[in-house]
Formats: structure tokens, sequence, C-alpha cells
């Protein structure tokens, strides 16, 4: 029998639906097992499926869901309690109902359904035998119940719309709006058509208004997929999860959910398998035996905000720094002094997994990277918290909307860029006196320091590769951006205005090109390409960033002269070498330094290098001798072909030094300065001749 | 294609441009209008080949400069005509030097492209049309989009 395509495609489209319900009913009724109105809404789904396949001529597929529904059967009558297996079973037929389907709209018939996949398994339920009888409702006075909640077809009042045309109008939208800024420019000045313009102005405000609304989809449409999955996931690692969402009703632009379905998943997938813990060992935490992941959905603004929290294990960020080192993507002298929270920052690099095992769902490699690329794709921002032993917390904070996003344009050599405004923190204009003291250059990096902080620039031959070269005594004019956690400036002409743009898909030959976004229209009418502020700012060199800000709890000098060693001597007294000078940083055993004369003598690759105690550490620590401590702390440095080594207390740290070193009578020193508020001496290695000692 | 085949989709209406000094032609059925002076923005980051992006009543396409695809001197000044190009739903603008007019030419007048013309105008001809003084050339429209060789 050949049934009729439309109906076919009707009875398609409403069972997708009702497949989606399905599986998260199933998996709420595992958990209330004696939810009498969720089982019927559940019998009356399968049987309503049953009817209309018997009616198009689907006998495979109505084989199926007989089978299920003489399962239910016995469930309503109490005769079959909801275990896990039968819920697994349940479970695996919506899978093979769903496959159907799919075979279904290929081949407009459900010849190829196996009804054998799942009925037989299905029917194995009934044998298990009927349980005790409770006194209940007889199940005839619950059917008409059930049929009197059968809700009354409220289709009448809306339309199925195909995405297409939802694209097509939003298309349409942006055309009259972009018409009617220019129709703005054009009346300027005619009294006549001040008032239909006005008109038209405000219905298409609003008709943009409605069509943006129309786009908007509940995020429940995603969400409910969820326990679903988190229930299979947990199963296959015999843990126990208890899945909370709260507040789903959200609407937001099906973009928006169309995208973070995927990384959903691979967070509750991550937060399943990695951070919830076997029941044994839960209990043994003082946890309870079942884990709980708990999804709040909170709406801000234009922003709408998703919350994963799990009571798992959570990260331990020294064991994620090891890990990170280990993968070699970062030195461990990159790592060192990182807060938690930075090192956690971590687990967004790509290809870094943490998992410990490789398991079905989640393999080494692809890490939470994913995630944050998702969300910075319509851009929003990924987030990651945890506390070792209490758990980890997923925080992807999103746009509602993507269509029309509020942007700042900029010129930049000579040609305009719309900036999502989202992403904008603040723009500065540095007159050419404040420039001095408000920049700083690092290894040809440049940043911009206010109130200790520095934050890393970008210089606009990221985006125009022909642009000239900063020129001193201009005036500079930058914006402040923030995004994926990272904050930077951009170098920028000027700023020209703000306007909500309409984004348009790139051309196909420029698609692809980082950092180019996306490309908009202009209120004058010109085209102009949306940058992409994350992609922007991953071109930034995060150890360049990350070396300025180690020291950024200390002033910086003012001025930048041949980088140094900072050490500390005998009391914390601070010297300094030139860095240049410096071979390395060794450790050496005290017993092995000898005194030839006034000279200290050790031994250093074959060679004998003089020791140089300028602090006094060696010769005056408390003890008076050599002996103590057990190990000097040596820095090797080269003069011409001869090896020097300065004994110090310890290193401070690696830092630009002084402009110049004010001239001092003491020959053993080249000149002093004042560093981060302290008295430094640049040590004269010179000065110590061969004697070790002042000449 | 053999030769049966293509002269089976040679158009039998072209719009005819001037590109330095060889004459090119588009198919109408692609071309949608042609503008002068059409606004661009540059687009720094792009292929040699992309002049810049343009606003068409709102949509926002890329334009490509029929010089650079085959392989001719750039402009040396003047205000370039711009052919707007659709094809499937796909629009795009060349960059040429003037417009010509509208040649009708029976399918069967079209001929191979001969070897003896240069080297980056034949890899992007599909056939030419002897004139009285001048020649033809019939130019493959997606490569004249595109901004790869």
């Amino acid at each position: 029998m050949n049934a009729d395509p439309e109906m076919v495609e009707i009875f398609l489209e409403e069972s997708r639906e009702g497949l989606e319900q399905l599986n998260l009913d199933l998996v709420q009724l595992e958990a209330n097992a004696g939810d009498q109105e969720l089982l019927d809404r559940i019998f009356r789904a399968v049987h309503t499926m049953k009817g209309t396949c018997g009616f198009l001529g689907f006998d495979h597929l109505e084989e199926i869901t007989h089978a299920a529904e003489d399962v239910l059967g016995a469930v309503r009558r109490g005769e079959l309690r909801v275990t896990a297996d039968l819920t697994t079973s349940l479970l695996r037929l919506a899978d093979v109902v769903e496959q159907a389907l799919n075979l279904i709209a290929e081949e407009g018939s459900d010849e190829h359904v196996d009804a054998n996949l799942v009925a037989p398994l299905l029917r194995t339920h009934l044998s298990e035998g009927p349980l005790p009888q409770q006194p209940e409702a007889p199940v005839a006075e619950r059917d008409a119940a059930a049929a009197r909640a059968e809700p009354a077809h409220a289709r009448e009042a809306s339309v199925r719309v195909d995405v297409k045309v939802l694209d097509q109008l939003q298309d349409l939208v942006s055309d009259i709006a972009f018409a009617r800024a220019q129709l703005a420019e054009e009346i300027v000045g005619n009294e006549r058509m001040a008032e239909p313009y006005r008109r038209l102005r405000q219905a298409s405000k609003q008709l943009q208004d409605i069509v943006m609304f129309a786009r908007m989809q509940p995020i429940a449409t995603v969400l409910n997929k969820l326990p679903r999955i988190v229930r299979d996931l947990a199963q296959e690692q015999n843990k126990r999860v208890d899945l909370t969402i709260s507040d789903k009703d959200v609407g937001v632009d099906k973009a928006i959910n169309e995208l973070i379905l995927d990384p959903l998943i691979h967070v509750l997938r991550n937060a399943v398998d990695h951070g919830i813990e076997l029941p044994n060992d839960r209990l043994a935490a003082g946890k309870t035996d079942f884990g709980t992941i708990d999804i709040s959905v909170t709406v801000s603004g234009s922003r709408v905000r998703l919350t994963v929290s799990d009571d798992g294990r959570g990260i331990d960020p020294e064991a994620l720094a090891d890990k990170v080192i280990a993968a070699g993507h970062r030195t461990k002298a990159e790592m060192a002094g990182r807060t938690p929270a930075e090192i956690l920052d971590l687990v967004f690099i790509p290809g870094l997994s943490t998992a410990s095992a490789i398991t079905k769902t989640s393999g080494r490699g692809v890490g939470m990277d994913v995630v944050r690329s998702a969300a910075e794709q319509v851009g929003g921002t990924a987030e990651l918290r945890s506390t070792p032993g209490q758990g980890t917390t997923v925080i992807l904070d999103l746009p509602l909307t993507l269509a029309i996003v509020n942007v700042i344009v900029v010129r930049v050599a000579g040609i305009s860029y719309a900036l999502p405004q989202i992403d904008v923190e603040t723009m500065v204009r540095l007159e050419p006196a404040e420039q001095a003291e408000a920049l700083l250059n690092v290894e040809d990096a440049l940043f911009l320091r206010r109130e200790d902080e520095l934050t890393p620039l970008v210089p606009a031959s990221v985006i125009a590769p022909k642009a000239p070269p900063l020129a001193g005594g201009a005036v500079l004019e930058l914006v402040l951006l923030r995004s994926g956690g990272r904050r930077f400036g951009f170098i920028v002409d000027q700023v020209e205005d703000n306007f909500e743009a309409v984004v348009k898909p790139l051309p196909n030959v420029i698609r692809g090109i980082s950092p180019y976004g996306g490309a908009t229209v202009l209120p004058d009418g010109r085209a102009a390409l949306i940058l992409d502020i994350g992609a922007l700012g991953r071109g930034i060199d995060v150890s360049a960033v990350e070396a300025a800000n180690r020291g950024r709890t200390t002033p910086v000098a003012p001025d930048l002269g041949a980088p140094v060693l900072l050490v500390a001597g005998l009391d914390d007294r601070r010297n300094a070498v030139l860095l240049d000078e410096v071979e390395r940083l060794v450790q050496v055993p005290t017993s092995a330094i000898e005194r030839a004369g006034e000279q200290l003598v050790f031994q250093y690759d074959d060679r004998i290098v003089r020791l140089v105690d300028h602090a006094g550490v060696l010769t005056q620590s408390s003890a008076g001798a050599l002996g103590t401590p057990e190990m000097a702390n040596v820095v090797i440095c080269r003069r011409g072909d001869e090896l020097v080594g300065l004994a110090v207390a310890r290193i401070i740290e690696i830092r630009s030094g002084p402009a110049s070193w004010s001239a001092v009578t003491d020959s053993r020193v080249s000149g002093t300065s004042v560093i981060d508020g302290r008295v430094t001496d640049l040590v004269d290695l010179g000065a110590y001749g061969a004697a070790g000692g002042p000449t | 294609m053999t030769p049966a085949e293509l002269k089976a989709k040679l158009p039998a209406v072209v719009a005819a441009f001037r590109v330095d000094d060889v004459l090119i032609a588009f198919s109408v059925e692609h071309v949608r209008e042609t503008v002068r002076g059409l606004p661009f923005t540059e687009v720094p980051l792009a292929p040699q080949a992309v002049v810049g992006i343009a606003n068409l009543r709102g949509h926002v396409l890329a334009i490509t400069d029929a010089r650079e695809r085959l392989g001719l001197a750039p402009r040396p000044g003047g205000t370039p005509v711009c052919v707007l190009l659709e094809r499937d739903q796909r629009w795009g603008g060349v960059h040429v030097d003037s417009a010509v007019g509208v040649v009708e030419c029976p399918p069967d007048r079209w001929q191979p492209v001969p070897a003896t013309i240069d080297e980056g105008i034949r890899r992007h001809a599909v056939a030419v049309l002897r004139g009285d003084t001048e020649m033809l050339v019939l130019v493959d429209i997606e490569a004249m989009l595109s901004a790869k060789d």
C-alpha cells in the first residue's frame, strides 16, 4: 500500500516530536515508577503511533509499537515493574522507532524495518510474570481519564513554517532596514515625508522584532534530549546520576539551539565519565552513592547562561598542570606562579584531554576546546570552575539571538570594520604625552599599562598587512576587547559609529579567513566585515602576555634597558647582573667550594671557575663558614671566554632593567638604580679580577 | 565535454565587455546588471583576485577583477564597471574596463579557443567568436568569480 505522501509527512513530523518526549518520559518514569500520569502519557504516545502505523500500512513499525503497547499495558495493570532493564528495552524501542522513521522518510515504506530488532526483547519482559496485585483504579477507568486528558487540538491557532521561510523573512527584513536608512538620508528636511517615514520606521522595527521572535525556539527543545543521554552514559559507566534541569522555559534563536547540543553533550560526557565517581567511591568520600548533575538556565539582557554543575571528583589544578607540562603544551617555567583558576582555564587547550582512561564515550584527544570554540562561534564564552573533591561547573554564556548584533564601527588602516559590541569593554584614547607612561614594549609585543595591569595590544597589521607602523607623536585610539576569558586591546585609526548590524554571510571566496566573522551593511550603505573577536585575540602570543602579567603586582619600571637577572644577597639585599652575561643557574655543594687564598673556586664543567661572593652569602652567613647551607646558589656568568660564578641567596626574577644606572663609588658595582622601589646594584663581575676579590 | 556538448551549452546571446585590449563575453543568462563605480570595501587578507566586498541591495558579495583573472596588466586608472553575475543563486561581481553591449550569436558560430591566444586568457576561455576586426572571448563565469587559478 502506498500511503498519501502528505499524510506520511505529517506522521513523521509528529512521531519525531512524540519520540523526543517519549525519551524524556521514559527516563523520568524510571525515577518515578509510580507516576501514573507519566505512564499514561507514554502509553498514549505508543498507542497513537501504533494506530497511525496501522492506518498508513506501516506493518513492521506497527508490530514493534504493538509489542511496546503490550509491555506498557502490563506495567499499567501493575503486572510488570519498571526496572532499569525494562527502561533500557523501552529506550531501545525509541531508538528503533527513530531508525524506522528515518527509513520511512527515505523509502516511503517500512518494508526494511526489522521488527525483530526490538519486539522479541520487549516480549521477554512479559514472561517475567505478574506481580502481586495491588488494589488500584480499574484500567478501563484510567483509560477514560487518559482520553479526557488528551489535549484538544490547539493546532488551529498555529501553522508550520519551513525554517527556510524564516531565513528569507530575516533577509527581507534586513533589506527593508537598509533601504529605510538610505531613505532617511534622502528625505532630510522634507516635511511632507516626515510622518510617512516615521510610520515606516516604526513598522519596519516592529517587523524586525516579530521575525526575530518567530525564530525563537524554546531551549527545552535541546535540553529535553539530555536526560536520555545522561542515563545512557551513566549506565555504560555503572554509575548513578541524577540530572536536574531548571528553568527550561527560555526562548533562543533556532541557530543557537542547533549549536549548543553538541557542546552540552560533551560537557555531560566529561561530567559522567570523569567527574562523577563510582557509587562505592562516592560513599567512601562521604557523598551520596548517586551523583548529581544540575543544568540551570538563566537569562540576563540579551544573553543566556547555561550552567552545568556536577558533584563529582572535580579537577585537581596541580594534576592538570603536570599533564599540560607532560603533554608539552606549556613549559614548567610558563606554569610557575599560576593561580588555580588560570591553570583550570587550560582545559580549553586544543587537544588536551584530562581523561586518565580511554572510554567509549570520551576518548583522548577531544577536549573542552570543542566546547569553547562552539560557544565563541556565536559570540559566546565557555568557562570552567572546579573544586577538587566537590565537583566541576562549566558555564556557557551565549547570545539569545544571532541575526542582529550591536556593533561599533572602527576604521583600521583606512578600512571600516564592525566589532560586536558585546566584546567591547571600553575605548581608550592616548595623547602622545601619555604614551610613554601607558605603553610598554616587551620583545616586540605592545602592552597597555593601566592600574598595574598589562593588557596586550593587537596591532592593526593583524588585519591590514600593509598598515604603516605606529607613528610616534600621534594620538592612539584603542578599543579594549574581551573574549573567551582573554582581554586585549586593538589599535584602530578611529571609532566611527555604533549601530544594530544585520549579520550577512561572508561571500564564498573570503570565507574561512580569520578573523573575518561575517559581513554587514553599514548605515551609509557600504559593505563591511564583522571581525571575530575571539579569532583576533587568538593571534596574541600567550606566553608574552603571561610573562608580562606575572610581574603585574609590582609596578613596572618606566624605562626599558637591557634585561637583568635580579638576585637577592644577604639580608635580602638586591643585586642585578646583565641577563646577557648569564650562562646558567646551578646549585653547588658547599663542600665542593674551595678556598685558594682570598679566592673561592669550584669545579664546573671540568673547569675551575672563580666564585664571587659579592653579597657575602657564603662568607658572612650566620655560621660564618662554608659548611652552611649545604648547597650554594650560583649564577654562572660569562665574560668573554671566562666563566665567573656569583653566589646568591636566591633568584628573584628576570626583568627589564632601567634605561640607565647611576654611577657609584663602590668599584665592584657598575651602577645602581631603584627597581620596584628597592635600591639595586648592578654587580661588575669584571671588577673582581682573577683574585676573586675587588682589585 | 565533447565539441557537440559544448556547442549545445553555448549561449545565443552574450553581454560583451572590454578588458584591456580583449573583448570578453558572459552569457546574458547570468548577467544581472552592470554598475559603474559600485562602492566597495577592501578586504586586505583576501586572495589577490578579490578586489573587495560590496553591498548590492542588502546582499554582501565579493568582487574580483577580470584583469587579474585573465593575467592582464592592472587597470591604469579610471572607474571600472562592475558586472553583477548570478549563477545557481550565488552572486558575485567582476570588474571590467567598460561595457560594450549585447551580442547575438548563433551557437554554431562559436569556435574552439585557438592555441595562439595568451595562456592567462585561454585557461578561463570557453569559446571564441571571430568578428571582422576583433575576437570575442566567451569566459567561464565560475573561474571569473573564484579566487583560485
